[in-house]
């Protein structure tokens, strides 16, 4: 559990944030004083900053590490067009698009950062809010604000003033909860279209609605009012809690119109989407479900539900289930309870078992071992806190143990970084800790088989580091892998499809629409990319093979690298290079890089810069 | 007796408990822990978890008639373990209450109490040849004590040194010593053997092979070879030459409880979890006999010196004599491999010989008057004990608990005053000062259906009578020793009750080690009331000795109109009054105070001791008068201020109360 220290009546100015490149932020305070006043004015620290760990890299926005004061209005300085400038290892061509700090607010942007380039949540999220959209009944308004705004905003955006406005799944507290969601997704959306458009326009990042995101959260959840710092991961708890309510509702409200006719005429154009669920397990991406079991059925009715509306992804995604195992050392019954958690917190490892090896990094291997360690637990229940037996009928002593029984599909550790001492100080745990590329899974199931047969892997994805010295200061900046997301989007049966129309009343198996739909998917395709997936389309629709087709929501709030390589998702994780997202500043990392300063050792420079939470995604061997 | 004593008091809150039983229970009651055999006079001892050690004639118990001689009783706690010395003349037991103690075995009275460990004494170890016997605990500590120094304390020579073995980083579940006392090993949750030299507590070595707790261990005559027992369901023989396990047999499929090693180590009688009594050579541990099967996990055994039979001890509190087949019998049981021992029949359907146990409760439900305790046993039979009289008021018989329970239900709230305990089987009462305030139950004589001298509304306080009863030999002594003129003489308070004279009193820390145990009986004996003195806490002194009174218990309440008569206050009364007050008091007080004049908040109090009952006139008006209610239900006159709160009002928050005026005569006024 986090718990916060917010200083004693500290006027609310924006805390120090060390950012990667000092004439950044000069640059935005003065575009701020244009805006409304959603961006605070800022009175950053010009003082000496930390120079970025990574002194190389192109700025994925655009700007370039030489671009002066003066200069930035001046266009988006094309990475393509300087190929000497970019770091080894990176080949991504295409600009990310950014998160300006609102005050404070690198905590969000570095969530923001993270969830938007976790594996399948864009997708799963876009679902969500179209159907919310659909069973709320609203239409998309467009309400654009005045012109010394809307620059960045494109024809695509939808604001609304407030929950009243909208038509919405229940109460106004719902209403909230839903909005905050929504607004998600637009934001999501918005980065999506910044992306896609001209690369002459100026380049800004995202304000507006970005901004209008953060009022939608602290609206549900005011502990996060104020200026000050937050933590990233309470954030990240909250957002998915909205997410998880989200979709509950909507299912609740799915379950009472379902006799109605308007669910049978939704099944109609969602072409038969509801009861048919293909396993999308062709291509080695990775598969849904951390439901135990989940994977072991193929099809049949249990997956019929992930395509419902209202399906609630986050739960599949990313809880998992605790066991935990007391047994009376006395008469030795066991009891056990199981418990769902979101993300387990890990504690730091002391000194002594980190400085087993004195030479440097530690293997993979003894730093699986570290974590598994921390995270599978037993202890012995004696002494003063012995165990009340119901066998016994008194108190014995009692082994307990933790272990878990399944994982989710994304994994979140948060490393306990914060020490409560018996005061209210809440001290920061600096301690060094390696991060593992690879985690090996510790449920229980893999935990009784050798390495090699395990069936699953885990894979690093992102990470929110921290820097600063203490909890209550200091600033959140994202690693992300850069890893195209087409895979992602493959096999989807949900949503609505431009091309539902054209198919007609043909509601039935959607094989017999293949070649007409991919044909149309095929035209789609090659506008938007580069045409390597175009073809696999070509084939599967040639082929009559497994139902391929890539959802239309790629073309809304969807990612896209280009150039990376297509095929194996797996494959994609060991060649493709990271991002640094650090606020409005993105640029990439090699992976050597990444490598170096997530398992190098203490006498790194950068051991201000310490990993706090840490995101996995699974895949099986 | 003698006492070992402690270097002064801890500064722990202290309780005083006592047991509701009958005078002699002949019976176990609960599991038994520990047996030992004493061939010469062919007597059984064994150790219970209803804390009591008993002595059981074999013969007897082989011919079957009642085989019961005497039990050992002070312990309060589960006995773990017992061992024979002195060639049967001294028992040292070892019990959860954290003490060792040393009793004369054939008359089976306590000698002395060794109170050197701080946590669950679990097992003893003895050296035959030298009189020396090792306790170990849950507290990691071993110490080392010698008989005939343990054997000749005496009140004034009361000091005894010992020396301890070192270095157990876990609790130790099993002690076992060569008859030579050369060897000593020790097993813990630390999976790993100790193994130390008794004659210098110097370490030797630790035998690593097991994966979970160790609670069996046998030594072999000249300390080479040692055998183990785990929960990870496996025996293992160790070689102490050269420091490692030689042999690994599985005869069960769950925890090794128990074992014994016949002479010369050629077979392993083993027992446990899967509540199997299992044979194996050693030499060919194929060669294997399922002895029996008990029907509850196995905790010890004893066989016989010449190995004919094997008394058997479990978590079931009957004691069974099982014939041990002749060696050659054994047969060849498949690969030797724990899935096979499971279809494997037992030799003996039938025990040779039974000490048959008694049941032990289980389950327990306090009624509401908090006085009356409903019990179910271990056999399904149902009884109702009396806490304030301290005796088992009546035996239900085999009924349904549950609707017994909901039988007994009646809308009356007593505040809690005291605690159950039933890890011994029995029927233990707590009273203390600290979660639950033994003084907290005042309770009108007439409710508590006690015999009064005058015809007069009194408070009893169900606490302070207790202990007066338990302690009123003492007091009386005290009284009579001081020729206090001022204490009352005679049992002014009192006369209600006596408690039975062989009820045990016991007075030990919070969730911490006994201190003192005796029987009612024997509290106003010279050593008894010196020790008590020193004892027994303040706060009992305070109510038993110098008479005084407890506290009432006060609540708080807002006394307003009610929304639907016209009456209208300004003031919002806040008022005070003891918990037990009646509702027809406060009609009283609503068509005095409040109804005649706006008066402002008065406490109401009534004081201890016998009340006038010249107002009762104004009672029966106000009654007839004004109505009372909470949370919009009309309430009986006759419930007290506690109950509306805990029955009606049923929030934390302060209770409200309304008033509305009755309207008279033509509306009949209920009086239950």
């Amino acid at each position: 559990m986090t718990v916060l220290w917010e200083g004693p009546n500290e006027p609310p100015r924006k805390r120090v944030c060390l950012s990667s490149s000092n004439s950044r932020r000069n640059v935005k305070r003065q575009r701020s004083t244009q805006q409304l006043s959603l961006a605070n004015a800022s009175s950053s620290v010009s003082s000496d900053c930390q120079a970025s760990p990574l002194n190389s890299g192109v700025m994925m926005n655009g700007y370039g590490l030489s671009d002066s004061l003066h200069h930035h209005q001046h266009g988006l300085k094309n990475c393509s067009q300087s190929p000497d400038e970019q770091s080894p290892g990176s080949d991504s061509h295409s600009p990310i698009a950014t998160l300006c700090n609102l005050g404070n607010t690198c905590f969000l942007n570095s969530v923001l950062y993270t969830l938007r380039f976790a594996p399948s949540f864009l997708h799963n999220l876009h679902h969500l809010a179209e159907d919310l959209k659909q069973y709320s009944g609203r239409h998309s308004q467009l309400k654009t604000k005045s012109s010394s705004l809307g620059r960045s905003m494109g024809g695509t955006s939808k604001m609304w003033n407030s929950s009243k406005d909208l038509p919405s799944l229940g109460d106004s507290a719902n209403a909230k909860i839903q909005l905050a969601t929504e607004r998600l997704h637009d934001l999501y959306e918005s980065l999506h279209t910044t992306e896609q458009k001209d690369q002459l326009e100026a380049f800004q990042p995202e304000v507006f609605l970005h901004a209008l995101l953060f009022v939608g959260v602290r609206d549900v959840n005011p502990m996060f009012e104020g200026n000050q710092q937050h933590d990233a991961h309470e954030l990240l708890v909250c957002l998915l809690d909205n997410i998880r309510e989200t979709c509950r509702q909507l299912s609740e409200l799915v379950a009472e119109r379902s006799d109605s006719q308007l669910q049978s005429k939704i099944n109609n154009l969602m072409n038969g989407s509801v009861p048919e669920r293909i396993e999308s397990n062709g291509l080695g991406a990775v598969t849904e479900g951390g439901v135990p079991g989940a994977e072991d059925r193929a099809g049949g009715g249990g997956k019929g539900k992930t395509a419902a509306p209202g399906h609630n992804f986050i739960a599949e995604d990313f809880e998992g289930v605790t066991l935990l195992r007391t047994t009376c050392v006395e008469c030795e019954m066991v009891t056990e309870r199981k418990e769902t958690f979101c993300d387990i917190c890990v504690p730091i490892a002391s000194n002594s078992s980190l400085n087993n090896n004195n030479q440097g990094a530690l293997s993979e291997h003894k730093i699986n071992e570290l974590y598994r360690e921390a995270v599978v637990t037993e202890e012995y229940l004696h002494e003063t806190n012995k165990y009340w037996c119901e066998t016994c009928l008194r108190y014995n002593e009692a082994k307990r143990s933790v272990r878990y029984e399944s994982l989710p599909r994304l994994l979140t550790l948060q490393l306990k970084r914060f020490s409560s001492s018996y005061g209210s100080v809440i001290s920061k745990v600096i301690d060094f800790m390696p991060t593992p590329l690879n985690l090996s899974c510790f449920c229980e199931e893999c935990s009784h088989q050798p390495d090699s047969q395990r069936k699953h892997r885990y894979q690093l994805f992102g990470v929110i580091m921290h820097l600063g010295a203490t909890m209550a200061s200091g600033h959140y900046v994202a690693y992300v892998r850069g890893r195209d997301a087409e895979g992602d989007y493959e096999h989807c049966t949900r949503g609505k499809r431009k091309t539902a129309s054209l198919s007609g009343a043909n509601s039935k198996h959607s094989t017999t629409n293949n070649e007409k739909t991919s044909g149309l998917m095929r035209f789609l395709k090659i506008k938007t990319n580069s045409g390597s997936v175009a073809n696999a389309v070509t084939e599967a629709g040639r082929n009559q093979q497994p139902f391929y087709q890539s959802c239309s929501s790629t073309n809304c709030c969807g990612l896209r690298i280009r150039g990376s390589d297509n095929g194996d998702a797996a494959n994609d994780y060991e060649s493709s290079s990271w991002l640094e997202c650090d606020d409005d500043s993105v640029r990439s990392v090699s992976r050597n890089q990444m490598e170096e300063i997530l398992t190098g050792n203490k006498n790194s420079k950068n051991s201000a810069l310490t990993p706090y939470l840490l995101f996995y995604v699974r895949s099986n061997q | 007796m003698t006492t070992h004593k402690t270097a002064g008091q801890t500064g722990r809150k202290k309780q005083v408990s006592f047991v509701i039983r009958d005078e002699v229970e002949r019976q176990h009651r609960a599991g038994v822990n520990s047996l030992q055999l004493d061939p010469v006079t062919n007597r059984l001892f064994s150790a219970g978890q209803d804390s009591i050690i008993r002595t059981w004639n074999c013969k007897d118990a082989k011919m079957g008639k009642d085989p019961y001689i005497h039990s050992m009783e002070h312990h309060t706690d589960w006995v773990n373990d017992i061992v024979l010395c002195c060639g049967g003349k001294n028992l040292i037991s070892a019990s959860s209450d954290t003490t060792v103690k040393v009793w004369n075995a054939h008359k089976g009275f306590c000698m002395s109490t060794l109170r050197t460990h701080k946590d669950y004494v679990r097992a003893l170890a003895y050296a035959r040849d030298k009189e020396q016997v090792a306790s170990a605990g849950l507290d990691r500590s071993i110490f080392l004590w010698d008989v005939n120094t343990l054997t000749a304390l005496t009140a004034s020579n009361n000091t005894v040194t010992t020396s301890s073995m070192a270095g157990s980083k876990n609790s130790i579940y099993s002690l076992a010593m060569n008859p030579a006392g050369t060897v000593i090993v020790s097993g813990s949750t630390e999976k790993i053997l100790r193994v130390w030299d008794p004659r210098t507590c110097v370490k030797q070595m630790k035998l690593i092979g097991h994966s979970d707790n160790v609670k069996a261990l046998v030594v072999n005559r000249d300390g080479t070879l040692c055998l183990s027992g785990s929960s990870d369901g496996s025996i293992k023989l160790w070689s102490l030459g050269q420091q490692q396990c030689i042999q690994t047999i599985r005869a069960h499929h769950e925890g090794v409880w128990a074992i014994l090693a016949t002479e010369g180590f050629s077979h392993v009688i083993s027992g446990g979890r899967d509540k199997k009594v299992v044979m194996t050579d050693l030499k060919n541990q194929k060669r294997q006999v399922v002895i029996c099967e008990e029907s509850a996990p196995v905790l010890k055994m004893v066989a016989t010196p010449d190995t004919s039979g094997l008394w058997v001890a479990t978590s079931d509190s009957t004691i069974n004599f099982w014939t041990i087949p002749k060696r050659d019998s054994l047969t060849e049981v498949g690969s030797g491999d724990e899935a096979d021992c499971g279809n494997v029949k037992p030799v003996n359907s039938k025990p040779e010989a039974t000490i048959k146990g008694g049941p032990a409760l289980r389950n327990y439900h306090i009624l509401n008057d908090k006085r009356h305790i409903l019990t179910r046993d271990t056999e399904n039979n149902v009884a109702i004990y009396d806490v304030l009289q301290v005796r088992k008021e009546k035996d239900l018989g085999q009924v349904d608990f549950e609707t017994e329970i909901k039988n007994r239900f009646k809308k009356v709230y007593v505040p809690p005053w005291f605690s159950v305990d039933l890890k011994t089987g029995m029927l233990t009462i707590n009273l203390g000062q600290d979660e639950v305030d033994c003084f907290s139950a005042w309770v009108s004589s007439k409710e508590a259906e006690l015999t009064l001298n005058e015809n007069v509304e009194q408070k009893v306080n169900y606490g302070s009578m207790v202990l007066r009863a338990l302690l009123e030999k003492w007091w009386m002594k005290i009284a009579n020793d001081t020729n206090d003129q001022n204490v009352p003489h005679g049992r002014a308070n009192n006369d209600y009750f006596k408690v039975p004279d062989h009820t045990p009193l016991i007075f030990s820390e919070v969730a911490g080690r006994t201190l003192y145990r005796l029987l009612v009986k024997d509290v106003g004996g010279d050593n008894e009331a010196t020790l008590l003195n020193e004892t027994v806490p303040q706060w009992v002194k305070d109510i038993v000795v110098e008479k005084n009174m407890p506290k009432f218990t006060k609540i708080s309440f807002y006394l307003q109109p009610h929304g639907t008569c016209n009456f209208k206050t300004l003031k919002k009364d806040r008022l005070i009054a003891n918990d037990f007050i009646q509702m027809n008091k406060v009609a009283e007080h609503v068509f005095e105070k409040v109804l005649g004049s706006e008066s402002g908040s008065v406490a109401v109090s009534s004081s201890p001791g016998a009340e006038q009952t010249d107002d009762q006139e104004t009672n029966s008006l106000a009654e007839d008068k004004v109505e009372l209610l909470c949370s919009d239900e009309v309430l009986d006159s006759n419930m007290d201020l506690r109950t509306v709160k805990h029955f009606i009002w049923k929030s934390p928050t302060d209770l409200t109360l309304h008033f509305r005026p009755l309207k008279s005569s033509q509306n009949s006024v209920q009086k239950p």
